[in-house]
């Protein structure tokens, strides 16, 4: 089992990196054409911060591993 | 377990939702991560239509977190002066002590949360106006 303060660390950074990005890809969609490269960029940061959030959750943290 | 569940509930119903929205939005970032893969790597329609929606649920699952996380980080700024949990006359001693960044937390929130709202809104917008 991964330490707690890496599942902790990687679950935040999850956690807080979603909802960041979930404002930023949600503001973006106004800007669709100027963005280019960089709307698709955010898309694919909160992809990897979702699956953070989700497997560190699920696994660990809904668990009892750490705290929620 | 359960009797911890409905101690919190009766005890700080923020908090309980929280907690029941946080795990709710933990199993639902796998749903959000596919539906932006499949947004990316197949654009269409309804691939559109299945991200546009999947990222609003999320937002929503997402509102109490940022309640509860932009409450928790000006209760400390404002050294416990408000949305603490603790006796009245001590919360007001420090509201006595740290009066303009009480004042300024409690404005904060409410700021925090117009540019919370506001993300859905402009999605909603972009979506239906700024297509390209």
């Amino acid at each position: 089992m991964p330490r707690a303060s890496k599942v902790m660390l990687f679950h935040y950074m999850g956690y807080f990196g979603s909802m960041v990005l979930v404002w930023l890809v949600m503001i973006s969609s106004l800007l669709q054409i100027q963005l280019g490269w960089a709307g698709a960029l955010l898309k694919v940061l909160l992809v990897v911060a979702s699956i953070l959030f989700g497997v560190f959750g699920v696994l660990f943290v809904m668990r009892g591993h750490g705290g929620g | 377990m359960a009797m911890n569940r409905q101690d919190l509930m009766r005890y700080d119903l923020e908090a309980w939702i929280h907690t029941h929205f946080y795990k709710i939005a933990s199993l639902f970032s796998f749903i959000e991560a596919a539906s932006i893969l499949a947004r990316l790597l197949a654009p269409s329609n309804m691939t559109e239509l299945i991200f546009r929606i999947a990222t609003i649920i999320y937002w929503a699952l997402l509102t109490p977190s940022f309640y509860e996380f932009t409450k928790g980080f000006l209760m400390i700024y404002s050294r416990g002066a408000v949305y603490s949990h603790i006796a009245e006359n001590i919360r007001e001693r420090l509201v006595i002590k740290y009066r303009s960044r009480a004042r300024a937390a409690s404005i904060l929130l409410y700021i925090a949360i117009i540019i919370w709202i506001i993300a859905p809104m402009a999605f909603i917008w972009g979506w239906l106006y700024a297509k390209g």
